[in-house]
């Protein structure tokens, strides 16, 4: 009797286990959509879906519940690729990403039943943010906010209005004032727009026989000169401070500008709209960028400019409802709504052309980089780890990486990027 | 003539000097090792000849049975079971259990087993497309899965097979000898007394093939296709489709992608194994001897004291000693270790980069890493040594004094061999271990300072192989599944070779029956 009990018990928990594996899958409330937004827009979306449900369409989606949980937009690819089936309902993410999310089949196109959604993305955005989610005929996301972008902030008690006009000068004024300046030279975002400005390229092709190649230049003659410009403004041989104690240039994460603003160690940074919440009124952002030196010229900055889109996922039960959600919390009011709790730029034309928007600062720097942006369409798999460790190699200047050595570093930041793809 | 043949041999090795005695013991070790590998590959070819014989030897005798049975026997063959339940009804719920677990594979083959098994070969040809939130199309994973698993169900079911006709013949012979078949209840009562290993063995050894064996053997097979991204292509199931490449992955990792990485990261690895381990072992072992001296008061307190950091766990310590030691360009922003040799000790402008966060610190991070695993092993060794040292007879250590033994000479002679003798396989034990261990590089460096190779990746540098497998396939954009799987192959093989020679020195010191 104890035996066939025992063994009863052996079975038993074997099948329980099994059972806690299903429950994971099957528990998933069939009526609860989620979405993944940035932290900072939690509480405008978490409203937003509140409305969805009681009011739109006449509450015909009263039955449901929207759970809004914070995901960096770029996180967005590597966290749908643990699990599709287990990821959100609608996702924000970065045009950066988008080519990926496609060929993955992350993300789900606007045709067939869901093409009325394609025409009114068309009809409501800004032209500039569509050709990112426009495959031939078809669009695949909802254009959200024109903010993925950064910007020049200074200290209007430190510099004046022309100091800022020449990156130059900003730096000189800094280095002979002993204080620092916020910028994320190791970070393939930010450290990449000395080489735009030089007129570098670095972007996928797509040549006569409809082969995508990736063309890049930085191994060239303005690759050279915007290299040894970022160098001169980097490295530690010419880039400390009058006093020879510390370097000007500092790295740069969301707290560097709010936390050395209120001591006044750090003047000035390069950093987008989202840390604007903590800043002090000192701290504005500049309307123009300042220009940046390469060579013996005075150029105008050239820097990553993208949009941020909404996605919608295949996988998940409620495609159809998620599509309407999508294309609530993108459409006017949801931008309007969004930029006045974060002040992201929006890309629905009716907002852009509203004076709110017009008349805020950070709007106009960030039209200015519009006016002047890259656009980050999708690049390699090490991309951005070659230009972490070029631009970390520039500050301590190892091996290839002295001034005299820059061509070689050069060299072999082209190859890391390349990777495996083919040249163009 | 006493002088020719009672003189000691000068070319005896305990004549030489102590550097030639080690050198020598070395060697030996060394050729230990080689005899080892030497007899397993001597002894390949008579393993295969075995298998072949015993493949030969299971043919034989499902021949034989089926010559020799009955009609019985003969049509068990085909249905399951019908030696038992069609001699007496006695026989009945044997013969009805063979039967279901024909019918159940059957069945899963027909049904679920079959469509996958044949799309192995292609995994499959129509990607997977979305249509109302259902996939509709050839999930190139799935179809791995479960293939793999119909497989090891028809290895099952063979085994199963050659069982059913070994019963059946049994039981004809059984009747033919006039012995009376076996009921209901004594069948029951051997399942639970005789053959109760089998019974309660069942669903353990079942958990264990499809929980472990299974996912091995996947993770395996992905080494041999391109789920990752090969070429500036895409591979990730079930949007995209897998293929089999061979060993295009392997000469990728060993070759033009990964080629001069792997070496330095397997170079450092073993670099680290060897300080991570040496160091605890040493330095613990002299931290218990120092406590161990009669002039240290409050010994309880001191061991207390070093015990403390094995009480807290790993990641929260590691992860304390990372920020302990940050570093910013901006002072300020420095971590607290900078500042206070800056602000209590004085030392101006002191601002070191411990941990390498800037390029061209490899080798303070390095450093840093063994010398923060040795803060946290150091007390487990301590502990051990301890304990051994308490157990040194002190008559040893007088009688050496009287002798005219210095303390160098009597650690070396005395404490150190008797530790050793001990501690000896644990420390090749440690070593494997410290091969593969994780925490501590991921949380004090997440891998290290970027190193740019020649061939344009970008890898840590102090990344062990495990560390590095997982930043190549967890949180990245592009995860490489099937290097990510190499480097795992790669990384047993190294942990297996190092292993088997831990079996070695097991052996060889078991073989010196007395120490001394």
């Amino acid at each position: 009797m104890k035996k066939l009990l025992s063994v009863l018990l052996a079975s038993a928990t074997a099948v329980t286990a099994c059972a806690g594996l299903a429950a994971c899958d099957g528990a998933e409330n069939s009526k609860e959509l989620v979405i993944w937004c940035p932290s900072a827009a939690m509480a405008v979306y978490t409203k937003l879906g509140e409305e969805f449900v009681s009011t739109y369409n006449d509450g015909a989606y009263k039955d449901y519940t929207i759970k809004v949980i914070a995901h960096e937009e770029g996180n967005a690819e590597t966290d749908l690729g643990v699990d599709l089936t287990q990821g959100a309902d609608v996702y924000f993410t970065e045009g950066g990403q988008i080519e990926r999310l496609i060929t993955k089949k992350y993300i789900q196109p606007l045709t067939g039943k869901y093409a009325k959604y394609a025409e009114t993305v068309k009809s409501d955005n800004t032209e500039a943010a569509l050709p990112t989610i426009t495959k031939g005929e078809t669009v695949y996301a909802f254009p959200a906010t024109a903010d993925n972008t950064w910007f020049f902030w200074y200290d209007n008690t430190f510099f004046d209005e022309d100091d800022i006009v020449s990156f130059d000068k900003v730096f000189k004024k800094a280095q002979e004032a002993n204080k620092h300046i916020a910028f994320a030279y190791d970070n393939g975002w930010y450290n990449t727009a000395w080489f735009m400005t030089a007129g570098c390229t670095m972007d996928y092709v797509v040549d006569s026989s409809g082969t995508k190649k990736y063309k890049i230049d930085v191994d060239s003659e303005k690759g050279l000169l915007a290299a040894q410009s970022l160098h001169t403004y980097v490295s530690k041989e010419t880039g400390m401070f009058a006093n020879g104690e510390n370097p000007v240039i500092i790295g740069c994460d969301n707290a560097t500008i709010p936390n050395g603003a209120k001591d006044g160690s750090v003047v000035a940074g390069f950093q987008g709209s989202w840390i604007s919440g903590d800043l002090p009124a000192k701290i504005v952002p500049a309307a123009k960028a300042p220009k940046i030196k390469i060579g013996e010229e005075e150029k105008e900055m050239v820097n990553f400019f993208t949009y941020k889109y909404a996605g919608v996922n295949p996988a998940r039960k409620n495609v159809d409802i998620a599509m309407e959600l999508a294309a609530f919390i993108t459409n006017e009011a949801g931008q309007a709504a969004r930029f006045e709790a974060t002040a992201s730029n929006p890309t629905n034309k009716k907002v852009v052309a509203s004076d709110a928007v017009k008349e805020s600062p950070i709007a106009q720097a960030i039209a200015d980089r519009a006016a002047h942006g890259y656009s980050q369409l999708s690049q390699t798999a090490d991309f951005w780890s070659s230009f972490e460790t070029f631009g970390k190699n520039l500050r301590l200047e190892t091996g290839a990486t002295t001034y005299a050595g820059l061509a070689d570093a050069l060299k072999l930041l082209q190859v890391g990027v390349l990777g495996d793809e083919t040249p163009a | 003539m006493a002088n020719e043949t009672n003189a000691t041999p000068t070319w005896k090795i305990y004549n030489r000097p102590w550097y030639l005695r080690l050198l020598f013991a070395i060697w030996g070790y060394i050729k230990n090792v080689g005899l080892m590998i030497w007899s397993v590959i001597k002894a390949i070819p008579f393993k295969l000849w075995g298998l072949i014989k015993a493949i030969g030897r299971l043919f034989y005798g499902l021949g034989y049975r089926f010559v020799k049975g009955d009609w019985r026997t003969k049509i068990s063959y085909v249905i399951f079971g019908f030696g038992c339940f069609s001699r007496s009804p006695k026989q009945f719920l044997k013969g009805l259990l063979w039967l279901a677990v024909e019918v159940v594979f059957v069945l899963y083959m027909v049904f679920f087993g079959s469509a996958y098994l044949w799309k192995m070969g292609s995994l499959g040809d129509v990607p997977v497309e979305y249509e109302n939130g259902v996939p509709v199309g050839d999930d190139s994973l799935q179809i791995l899965i479960y293939s793999v698993f119909s497989i090891l169900l028809i290895i099952f079911f063979a085994y199963m097979y050659v069982k059913n006709t070994k019963v059946a013949f049994d039981t004809q012979k059984h009747v033919e000898a006039g012995k009376p078949l076996s009921t209901p209840k004594q069948q029951l009562n051997y399942a639970l007394n005789d053959g109760y290993h089998v019974t309660v063995l069942i669903l353990p050894i079942l958990g264990v093939l499809i929980i472990t064996i299974m996912p091995l053997i996947i993770n395996i097979l992905v080494a041999f296709t391109n789920y990752g991204r090969v070429d500036g292509e895409v591979h990730y199931a079930p949007g995209n489709l897998i293929d089999w490449t061979g060993f295009q992955a392997f000469e990728k990792v060993f070759g033009s992608q990964y080629g001069e990485a792997i070496w330095n990261v397997l170079a450092w690895t073993l670099i680290w194994a060897v300080f991570a381990t040496f160091t605890n072992f040493f330095f613990g072992m002299f931290l218990a001897m120092m406590i161990n001296k009669k002039s240290i008061k409050m010994k309880v307190f001191w061991r207390t004291c070093f015990v403390l950091v094995i009480a807290i766990p790993d990641f929260v310590t590691l992860l304390m000693m990372s920020k302990f030691f940050s570093y910013s360009d901006n002072p300020s922003l420095s971590g607290p270790f900078n500042l206070i040799v800056r602000e209590w000790f004085g030392v101006d402008k002191f601002n070191h980069d411990w941990f390498g966060t800037t390029v061209g610190n490899e080798i303070s991070a390095k450093i840093m890493v063994i010398i923060v695993n040795l803060w946290r092993g150091m007390p487990f060794t301590m502990l051990a040594t301890y304990g051994i040292l308490m157990n040194i007879p002190e008559d040893l250590y007088e009688s050496s004094r009287i002798d005219g033994a210095g303390p160098v000479r009597r650690f070396v002679s005395i404490t150190f061999p008797y530790i050793m003798f001990v501690m000896g396989p644990q420390l090749i034990t440690t070593f494997t271990g410290n091969i593969n261990n994780f925490n501590v590089i991921f949380f004090l460096t997440g891998g290290g300072p970027n190193h740019l190779y020649q061939s344009g990746k970008t890898v840590g540098a102090t990344n062990l192989l495990i560390t590095w497998l997982y930043s190549l396939t967890i949180s990245k954009q592009d995860p490489e599944y099937n290097y990510g799987s190499v480097i795992g192959i790669f990384t047993f093989l190294i942990s297996a070779f190092f292993a088997l020679i831990v079996f070695n020195s097991s052996k060889s010191v078991k073989q010196e029956d007395t120490f001394q």
